[in-house]
C-alpha cells in the first residue's frame, strides 16, 4: 500500500429501500485518496455523492466493502468508536450549513472544540483565529439566523476545520453562493486544508470548484470514473 | 459540556410556553402530592401529638369497659399494694363560649411522674408566692376550678379569677379560672387544655366513682406489671399507652392512604405531561440532534442530554411544586382534619407541620418520575442517525408501528392487574396498584383506538366538512407520535373526573337509602359529648303524642388486640325493618337478638374481621371476656372498624350500665312534630340541654357530613384535571410549533387565515371528543375499582354502581371544552403566522 | 416541739408545685425567701392565714386515746415518729417517720366527688444505716381522701398510701395491756415494719400541752410526746432485711399558728438516756443569732414526772461544726448543760450526713449521748434535727 494513502476505498456497495423498489446507489466502489490532496466529486444529482461522504464520514454504513482512514477499518469499528473517530478525524461541511440556531457563531465551533476536549483558553485563541480567517471577526457574539447565506457557510467551514481534522468533506459548499463569494469561500477552505495537510473531498456540480481540485472523480452509476478533463 | 448544553437548554428558552407548560405540569403533580402528604402528616401529627400530650409519660394504661375504671382500683393499688408510679386520669370535651375543649381531670400529687405541664405556673406578678399558694389550694378545694394556659385563657377572654360556665353533655356547670399551666415550650396541644381535679371531673361528666383510665408508667421491673395485672378486677385491663394510640390512629389509615392514591393520580397525569414535553422537544429537534450525532456526540451522550434536560425540568419544577404544596397542603388540611373529626376521632389542626421527609419526597418523586418520562424520548433521540436523515414521515411511520406493541402492553398491564385483583385478598396496597395497572393499561390502548378511529373518520369527515375537516382529522392521526400523548392525558384525567364522581354518586344513592331506611324515628334526641338524664328520657316517654322511644349508646371495647365499636339499642316496634340484615332472616335474629344475647356485626366489621352468621366473637364484659353469638350481619357505611350492635338488654347483663346517648321518638298518629318538640323544649329546660333533630334534618346532616368528606376527593380531581388541561394545551402548542412550515405551504398555496384557524381549531376539539370517549370506559372501569375494590378493602362497604348518564356527557364536554380552550391560541397563532418568515425557518 | 415544722411543711408545699417552674429570670437574689423566718413565708403562715381555723389559745384537756387521732379543725397536725434501733449483730439503725396533715381550708367543699377534699397529707421516711454508711431518705404526698390518706382515732391509724402508723392492742408476757403502735413504711431501698410500745404515759409539753412558739396569740400548738417506745421488728435496708429493737420517741403536735418575723430556725433535742430519765429541748434561733426566749423544753425523769424548761434553763455550746456537700454549714457535736438538774450531756451524731436534700433541706439525725448526771456517769440515744442552717435546693 502506498504510504501516503489517507483514504481507502474498498468495494464499497450501498442501496436503499423505497418501498418495493431496491435503489441501488455506490456498487462495488474502489477509490484511494492521498494525503495532502484535494479531490472533486462530481455526478448528477442523485448519483450517490451524499452517500459516499456520509459513507466516509462514518455517518453512514456500507452494505458490504471496506472504508481505511489512515489504515484504521472503520467499517469495522462499532458505532460508537465510528462516532469518536468522526469527531477528532472528520470536518464536514453541509450543503445545508447546519448551524446549530441556538448557538452564537463563537459557540458553534466552540461546540466541536468541547467536543474534542480541547482546553478552553486555547479554544478561543482558535475560535478568533479561525473567525479572522473567514473573515467573521465581528460576528462571533450574533446568532446564525442573522447571518447571510454566505457568512453562515463560512461558520460552517470554519467549524469543519476548527479541530484539525485529517480530512475534510465538503458536499456543494458553494451551492447557495454567488460566484464571488463562492470563489471567496473555496479557496479559503482550500488554503486552510493544504496548511494543516489534510485530505479534502468535496461535493460539486460546479466545474468552477472542480478546477479548484487536485484531482476531479465522477460518479456514474455507482461507480467512481476518473474525469477526463484532469489528470 | 457547557456550550452542548446551552445548545439544549437554548431551545427550551426560545420555547417559552412549552417550558412553562412543562414546569407546571410537574409542579402541580408533584404540589397535589406534598399537600396532600403534609395535610395528611399533620393530622396524624397533631393528634399524636395532643395524644401524647394527653398520656404524658405513662406508658401503660388501666382501661375498663363504658363505664371507666372502678376509682377503688386506683386507691388499692396505692395503699394496699404499694404501686407508685400511678395517676387517676378522666378526660372529657366541654363547651366554654361555643369553643370545644378537652378537658384533663388529674390528681395533682400524682401528676409529678406524667404531666409536668398540669402543674399551676408560678404567676409573674411580685406576689408570686401567695399568688401560687391559692392557686393550688383552690384548685384541690374549689369545685370547678380550672387551670389553662395562657393561650387558651387569652382565646376565651379569661383572666385570672374569672368565673365561667362549662357545657358537658348539654348541663352547665360554673367553673373559675384558678391558674394557668406550667405550659412550658408549649404546644398546640396543651393550648386547648383544659386541667381540672379528678373530683370537678368526675362531676362535670357524671363519672362519680370512675376513672376514664388509670395511667401507669412502668419502670425496667416487671414486678409492677404483674403485681397491677393480679389486682385487675375482670373487664379491667392494663395496655400499652402507645397500642391504644396507635389503635385509634389506624382507623384513619384507610382514609389516608385513599387520598395519596388521589395524589399519585395527579402526578401520573404529570408524568404523562411530562413525557408530552420532553418528546416534543426532542421531535422538535431532530435536526439539532442529527447536526450534534454528526459532529461526533455518541449515541450515550446524546441519551445523557435528553435525560439530564428532563431531570432538570424535574427539579426546576418539582421545586416549585414543593413551594405550591406547603400552600396547598395549607389548603387542604382543614378539609382533611374536618373529614377526620367528622369520621374517625377528634383533632384539632392549625398549621400544617412542614416536614423535610414529606418535601423531599415531593422533589424525589418529581425529579425521579420526570426522569422516566424523559427516557422513551431519550432512547429516541439517541437512536436518531447522524446528520438530518429522519423526515417526519419516517418518524410517525416508525411510531404508528409500535403502536400494537404499546398496545399489548398495555393488555398485559390490564391482564395483570385482573390477576391481582382476585389473588390479593383484602389488600388494599395491592388494591391500588390494579386500579393503577388498569388505568395504565388502557390508557396504552388509547392510541390504537384513536389511529383506528381517524383513519376511518377522515373520509366521513372530508364528505362533511371539506379539506379542512379532513385534514384536521387525518393529521390527528399522521402526528399519534405528538397527538397520542395529549389524548392518553387527558384521557387519564377525564376518566379520573368519571371514575370519581360515579363512585361518589353511587355511594351517596346508597348512604342516602341506607340513612332513610335506618331512620325511622320522627325525632333524633341527643346531648353532645354525654349521655341523656335518664330521668328526663323517662319523662318524654310519657308526654302526649309520644308513641314509642328508641334508646341507643355507643361505646368502645378495648382489647388487646383493638377497639370494638359497640352500638347499644332498645329497639322500638315501629322501628323494625330499619336495620337491614344481609344474611339472615329477620324474625328469628331479633328473636335471638333480644332474647338470647345474640350480636349483629355490621357489614364493614364483618369485612374486617372475616366473619359472619352463626360465628362468635369475644368482648370484653365487666366479668371479663365473653363470647357471643352473631346472629346476621346488617347493611352499614360506617366508616371505621365497623361496629358491633348488641341489645340493650344484653348489654345491661353484661355491663351493669344503663347510661343512653340518644333516643329516637316515634310519634303517635295524630301527634305534631313541632308540638312535640317544643313540650321536649320545655320539659328539659334548666335539666339538660337536648339536641333535637327532625327525622328529615338528621337525613340531611347526614348527607351534609357526606358530602363534606367528599370535597377533598373533589379538589383533588379537579387538579387533576387542571394538569390534563396544562398538558393538552401543552401539546397543541407544540404540535401547531412544530408544523409552522406546514402551515406557511398551506397559506402559501391559499388557505386565509379563518380556515387555518379552523382546522386547528377543529383538530383540537377532535383530540378532546376523542379523548372523552376513551375516558368514559376507562373511567367507568376506574368506578367499578373504585367501589367494588378500593372501598370494600378501605371500609368493608358494599354498595351498587348507578351511572347517572349526566355524568358521562358532563365528561365528553368537559374534555372537548378543555381541549378547545387549550386549541384557542395555536389556532390564533397558526392563523396570524406569516407563511414567509415561517417558511425561512426550516 | 417541731412547730416550726410547719414551715417545713409549706416550704416543701412550695418548693413541690414549683419543683418544675422556670427558675425566676433575675437569680437567686430575686427569688422568694424560702427560709423559716423570712418575711414571706411568715407573712403567709401569719394571723391571715389562720383565719377560720381554730387557734391553740388556752391550754385544753387531752384525751386519750381520741387525742392520737387527728384535729381537723386546726389547721396542721404532724405524727412524728424517731428512734434508735439494732440489729441482732450489733448494727446500728436511725429511722424517721414523720406524717403531716394539713388543712388547706377551714372547711371542706361539698362534692359529689369522693375525691374531694381539703386535707392533704406529706410523708417523710429515713433510715440511717451506719455499718453502710447510708442515708435515704423517701417522700410521699397524697389528699387525704378516698382512703389513699387519712387519720382516725378509733381505731387509730394515720396512713399515706400503704405508710401507716395504727394504734394496737398488745398484750406484753406480764399479761398487761400496753399502748401500742404499729409502724410501716417503705421504699425501693428502705422499709421499716415495727412494733412500739410504752407503758407512760403521753408526757404533755409547754403550759399542760399547750408550746407557745411566740408572743403572739394563737402562735402555739398543742403539743405531746412519747419518750420512750419500746421498739422491735424489721428493717430493711439496701437488698437486707434486718430483726431490729430499740427506743422510739413519739412527738404529736396540732395548731394553727404561724411563724414569728424574726425566727432563723431551730435545734430539736429529743434524747432517752440511759438511766429511764428523757430530754427534750427545742433551740429557737433569731435571725440575729440570738437564741429565742421561747425556745422550750421537758426533763422526764425516770419516774415519769416532767419538768418544764426555759431558755435560760438551758445552756447549749456547740463543740464542732459539718460542712453539708450542698452547702450550709450545721453545728455536729454539743455540750448541753441543765444547770437546775445537775445534767451535762455531750451529743455527737452517729453519722454527719444526715441531711434530708430533698425538696426543703434539714438535717435529722441519731445521735449518741454521754455525759454526768448527779456526777455519775449516763450515756444515752436520740434524734436532733437542725433547720434553717442551708439554703434551699434549687
Amino acid at each position: 500500500m502506498n504510504a501516503n494513502v489517507q483514504i481507502r476505498l474498498s468495494h464499497l456497495s450501498r442501496s436503499f429501500q423505497e418501498g418495493e423498489q431496491r435503489h441501488v446507489v455506490l456498487q462495488d466502489l474502489s477509490a484511494d485518496f492521498a494525503a495532502g490532496e484535494t479531490v472533486a466529486l462530481r455526478g448528477r444529482s442523485g448519483s450517490g455523492k451524499s452517500t459516499l461522504l456520509n459513507l466516509i464520514s462514518g455517518i453512514d454504513a456500507p452494505d458490504s466493502g471496506r472504508i481505511e482512514i489512515a489504515g484504521l477499518d472503520i467499517t469495522a469499528m462499532s458505532e460508537r468508536d465510528r462516532t469518536l473517530f468522526r469527531r477528532v478525524h472528520i470536518g464536514f461541511v453541509y450543503q445545508a450549513f447546519n448551524l446549530v440556531p441556538t448557538l452564537t457563531v463563537a459557540d458553534n465551533i466552540r461546540l466541536v472544540l468541547e467536543l474534542n476536549n480541547v482546553e478552553e483558553a486555547y479554544a478561543s485563541l482558535r475560535i478568533e483565529e479561525l473567525l479572522a480567517a473567514v473573515g467573521l471577526a465581528n460576528r462571533s457574539a450574533s446568532y446564525p439566523d442573522v447571518l447571510s447565506g454566505g457568512e453562515q457557510q463560512r461558520v460552517a467551514i470554519a467549524r469543519a476545520l476548527a479541530h484539525r481534522p485529517r480530512i475534510v468533506l465538503a458536499d456543494e459548499p458553494t451551492g447557495n453562493l454567488d460566484d464571488s463569494t463562492a470563489a471567496d469561500v473555496l479557496t479559503l477552505l482550500d488554503d486552510l486544508v493544504r496548511e494543516q495537510g489534510g485530505t479534502m473531498i468535496v461535493a460539486t456540480h460546479s466545474a468552477k470548484v472542480a478546477a479548484f481540485c487536485d484531482r476531479v472523480l465522477e460518479l456514474q452509476n455507482g461507480q467512481l470514473l476518473a474525469d477526463s478533463g484532469h489528470g | 459540556m457547557p456550550v452542548l448544553y446551552k445548545a439544549s437548554f437554548g431551545y427550551l428558552l426560545r420555547h417559552p410556553w412549552q417550558l412553562g407548560l412543562a414546569l407546571l405540569g410537574i409542579c402541580v403533580g408533584v404540589a397535589v402530592i406534598v399537600a396532600v402528604d403534609l395535610a395528611n402528616s399533620s393530622s396524624r401529627k397533631a393528634f399524636l401529638l395532643s395524644m401524647n400530650t394527653i398520656n404524658g409519660e405513662a406508658s401503660h394504661q388501666i382501661v375498663a369497659g363504658p363505664g371507666g375504671v372502678d376509682e377503688n382500683l386506683y386507691v388499692r393499688l396505692r395503699v394496699e399494694e404499694g404501686v407508685q408510679d400511678i395517676a387517676p386520669v378522666i378526660t372529657g370535651y366541654a363547651d366554654v363560649n361555643d369553643q370545644t375543649l378537652q378537658v384533663l381531670g388529674v390528681d395533682l400529687f400524682a401528676e409529678r411522674t406524667f404531666r409536668a405541664y398540669t402543674l399551676p405556673a408560678a404567676g409573674s406578678s411580685g406576689a408570686r408566692f401567695a399568688l401560687h399558694e391559692t392557686t393550688f389550694r383552690d384548685f384541690l378545694t374549689k369545685p370547678g376550678a380550672v387551670l389553662m394556659s395562657t393561650a387558651a385563657a387569652t382565646s376565651l377572654g379569661l383572666s385570672g379569677g374569672d368565673n365561667f360556665t362549662i357545657t358537658t353533655a348539654g348541663k352547665d356547670y360554673p367553673a373559675v379560672l384558678v391558674g394557668t399551666t406550667n405550659a412550658h415550650g408549649s404546644s398546640a396541644a396543651i393550648g386547648s387544655l383544659l386541667v381540672v381535679d379528678i373530683a370537678t371531673a368526675q362531676h362535670w361528666f357524671n363519672k362519680v366513682g370512675y376513672l376514664s383510665h388509670i395511667d401507669v408508667r412502668l419502670r425496667a421491673d416487671q414486678d409492677t406489671a404483674a403485681t397491677i395485672r393480679a389486682a385487675l378486677p375482670p373487664g379491667t385491663q392494663l395496655l400499652s399507652a402507645e397500642s391504644r394510640t396507635q389503635s385509634i390512629t389506624e382507623m384513619s389509615a384507610a382514609f389516608m392512604t385513599n387520598l395519596t392514591a388521589m395524589s399519585l393520580l395527579a402526578l401520573l397525569i404529570g408524568t404523562f405531561l411530562i413525557y408530552n414535553s420532553v418528546s416534543f422537544a426532542v421531535l422538535q429537534r431532530r435536526k439539532l440532534i442529527g447536526v450534534l450525532r454528526a459532529l461526533g456526540l455518541t449515541r450515550r451522550e446524546t441519551f445523557a442530554l435528553i435525560v439530564a434536560e428532563g431531570a432538570v425540568l424535574g427539579l426546576v419544577g418539582a421545586a416549585l411544586g414543593v413551594v405550591l404544596g406547603v400552600w396547598l397542603g395549607e389548603q387542604l388540611l382543614l378539609l382533611v382534619s374536618q373529614s377526620i373529626n367528622d369520621l374517625y376521632f377528634r383533632v384539632t389542626v392549625t398549621d400544617v407541620d412542614v416536614s423535610p421527609w414529606s418535601l423531599l419526597t415531593g422533589l424525589v418523586v418529581g425529579v425521579g418520575a420526570t426522569g422516566l418520562a424523559a427516557i422513551v424520548p431519550a432512547i429516541e433521540a439517541a437512536g436518531y442517525r447522524p446528520q438530518l436523515s429522519l423526515a417526519r414521515s419516517v418518524l410517525e411511520h416508525r411510531s404508528r408501528r409500535l403502536l400494537p406493541r404499546i398496545a399489548v402492553a398495555g393488555l398485559v398491564a390490564a391482564a395483570a392487574a385482573l390477576i391481582i385483583l382476585p389473588l390479593s385478598g383484602t389488600s388494599l396496597l395491592a388494591g391500588l396498584t390494579a386500579m393503577f395497572l388498569l388505568i395504565l393499561g388502557f390508557a396504552l390502548c388509547i392510541p390504537v383506538i384513536v389511529d383506528a378511529a381517524s383513519r376511518l373518520s377522515a373520509g366521513f369527515a372530508g364528505r362533511l366538512g371539506g379539506i379542512t375537516a379532513r385534514l384536521a382529522v387525518r393529521d390527528i392521526s399522521a402526528s399519534l407520535s405528538r397527538t397520542g400523548v395529549a389524548i392518553v392525558a387527558l384521557a387519564v384525567a377525564v376518566s379520573a373526573t368519571v371514575g370519581v364522581s360515579v363512585m361518589v354518586d353511587s355511594f351517596r344513592v346508597a348512604v342516602s337509602a341506607w340513612i332513610g331506611n335506618s331512620l325511622r324515628a320522627d325525632i333524633y334526641v341527643g346531648v353532645p359529648g354525654g349521655s341523656l338524664d335518664l330521668e328526663l328520657v323517662d319523662d318524654i316517654g310519657h308526654l302526649p303524642g309520644v308513641a314509642e322511644i328508641s334508646s341507643s349508646r355507643r361505646i368502645w371495647l378495648e382489647m388487646p388486640a383493638g377497639r370494638t365499636r359497640l352500638l347499644v339499642i332498645d329497639r322500638a316496634e315501629s322501628g323494625h325493618g330499619g336495620t337491614e340484615l344481609l344474611d339472615a332472616e329477620p324474625e328469628a335474629t331479633w328473636r335471638s337478638f333480644e332474647e338470647e344475647g345474640a350480636v349483629v356485626v355490621s357489614e364493614p366489621y364483618a369485612y374486617r374481621n372475616d366473619v359472619g352468621q352463626g360465628d362468635t366473637l369475644v368482648l370484653n364484659t365487666r366479668e371479663g371476656p365473653q363470647a357471643f353469638n352473631i346472629a346476621a350481619t346488617y347493611r352499614s357505611y360506617d366508616a371505621n372498624q365497623g361496629t358491633v350492635l348488641m341489645s340493650r338488654r344484653t348489654y345491661q347483663r353484661h355491663w351493669q350500665d344503663d347510661a343512653i346517648d340518644s333516643i329516637g321518638i316515634y310519634l303517635a298518629a295524630d301527634a305534631s312534630l313541632q308540638t312535640v318538640m317544643d313540650r321536649m323544649r320545655e320539659l328539659s329546660q334548666g335539666r339538660q340541654a337536648l339536641y333535637m333533630r327532625s327525622n328529615r334534618d338528621l337525613r340531611d346532616l347526614s348527607l351534609q357530613i357526606f358530602d363534606r368528606t367528599f370535597v377533598i376527593t373533589d379538589v383533588l380531581y379537579w387538579l387533576a384535571v387542571g394538569v390534563a388541561i396544562i398538558g393538552i394545551l401543552g401539546s397543541m402548542l407544540a404540535l401547531q410549533l412544530e408544523r409552522a412550515r406546514e402551515f406557511a405551504i398551506l397559506r402559501a398555496i391559499g388557505m386565509t387565515p379563518w380556515q387555518l384557524g379552523s382546522m386547528v381549531t377543529l383538530q383540537s376539539g377532535l383530540i378532546g371528543l376523542i379523548s372523552g370517549l376513551a375516558a368514559l370506559p376507562l373511567g367507568l372501569l376506574m368506578a367499578w375499582v373504585l367501589i367494588d375494590v378500593i372501598n370494600r378493602r378501605s371500609f368493608g362497604w358494599q354498595m351498587d354502581m348507578s351511572i347517572a348518564p349526566s355524568f358521562l356527557l358532563t365528561a365528553l364536554a368537559l374534555s372537548t371544552g378543555a381541549a378547545l380552550v387549550a386549541g384557542l391560541y395555536p389556532a390564533y397563532r397558526a392563523a396570524s403566522a406569516r407563511p414567509a418568515l415561517a417558511m425561512r425557518e426550516e | 416541739m417541731k412547730k416550726v415544722m410547719l414551715c417545713v411543711l409549706l416550704i416543701l408545699f412550695f418548693v413541690f408545685f414549683n419543683a418544675t417552674a422556670p427558675p425566676p429570670v433575675a437569680g437567686r437574689a430575686e427569688s422568694p425567701g424560702f427560709a423559716p423566718g423570712s418575711p414571706r413565708l411568715a407573712s403567709l403562715l401569719g394571723a391571715e392565714g389562720a383565719q377560720g381555723y381554730r387557734q391553740a389559745l388556752a391550754p385544753r384537756q387531752f384525751r386519750f386515746p381520741e387525742d392520737h387521732g387527728p384535729h381537723p379543725e386546726y389547721r396542721n397536725e404532724w405524727w412524728y415518729v424517731t428512734g434508735n434501733l439494732d440489729g441482732e449483730n450489733d448494727e446500728r439503725f436511725g429511722f424517721e417517720l414523720t406524717l403531716f396533715r394539713f388543712s388547706l381550708t377551714p372547711e371542706a367543699a361539698a362534692d359529689d366527688s369522693g375525691w374531694r377534699s381539703n386535707q392533704v397529707f406529706i410523708g417523710h421516711f429515713a433510715i440511717t444505716d451506719l455499718a453502710a454508711n447510708k442515708f435515704r431518705v423517701a417522700s410521699r404526698y397524697s389528699r387525704g381522701s378516698m382512703g389513699l390518706a387519712g387519720a382516725q382515732s378509733d381505731p387509730f391509724r394515720v396512713w399515706l398510701e400503704d405508710w401507716h402508723l395504727s394504734g394496737a392492742s398488745v398484750t406484753g408476757p406480764d399479761g398487761q395491756v400496753g399502748n401500742a403502735w404499729h409502724l410501716r413504711a417503705n421504699d425501693k431501698d428502705i422499709a421499716i415494719d415495727l412494733l412500739l410500745r410504752s407503758r407512760q404515759s403521753p408526757v404533755l409539753n409547754g403550759v399542760d400541752g399547750l408550746s407557745k412558739k411566740s408572743s403572739t396569740p394563737g402562735n402555739a400548738s398543742y403539743y405531746y410526746s412519747i419518750p420512750r417506745m419500746q421498739t422491735s421488728g424489721t428493717l430493711r435496708s439496701g437488698d437486707k432485711s434486718y430483726e431490729v429493737s430499740g427506743l422510739s420517741w413519739l412527738d404529736r403536735e396540732w395548731g394553727s399558728g404561724g411563724l414569728s418575723l424574726d425566727q432563723q430556725g431551730w435545734d430539736w433535742f429529743a434524747l432517752q438516756l440511759s438511766d429511764g430519765s428523757s430530754l427534750m429541748f427545742y433551740n429557737l434561733r433569731k435571725i440575729d443569732g440570738t437564741r429565742d426566749e421561747f425556745s422550750a423544753g421537758t426533763f422526764i425523769a425516770a419516774d415519769g414526772t416532767a419538768t418544764a424548761l426555759s431558755r435560760d434553763d438551758v445552756a447549749i455550746d456547740v463543740l464542732d461544726t459539718w460542712d453539708s456537700p450542698a452547702g450550709g454549714r450545721y453545728p455536729m457535736a454539743w455540750r448541753m448543760t441543765i444547770g437546775a438538774h445537775d445534767l451535762s450531756l455531750r451529743i455527737t451524731p452517729i453519722m454527719r450526713g444526715q441531711e434530708l436534700t430533698t425538696l426543703v433541706r434539714y438535717w435529722e439525725g441519731a445521735v449518741d449521748v454521754e455525759g454526768e448526771y448527779r456526777d455519775t456517769a449516763i450515756r444515752g440515744r436520740g434524734y436532733v434535727e437542725l433547720t434553717g442552717y442551708a439554703a434551699d435546693p434549687g
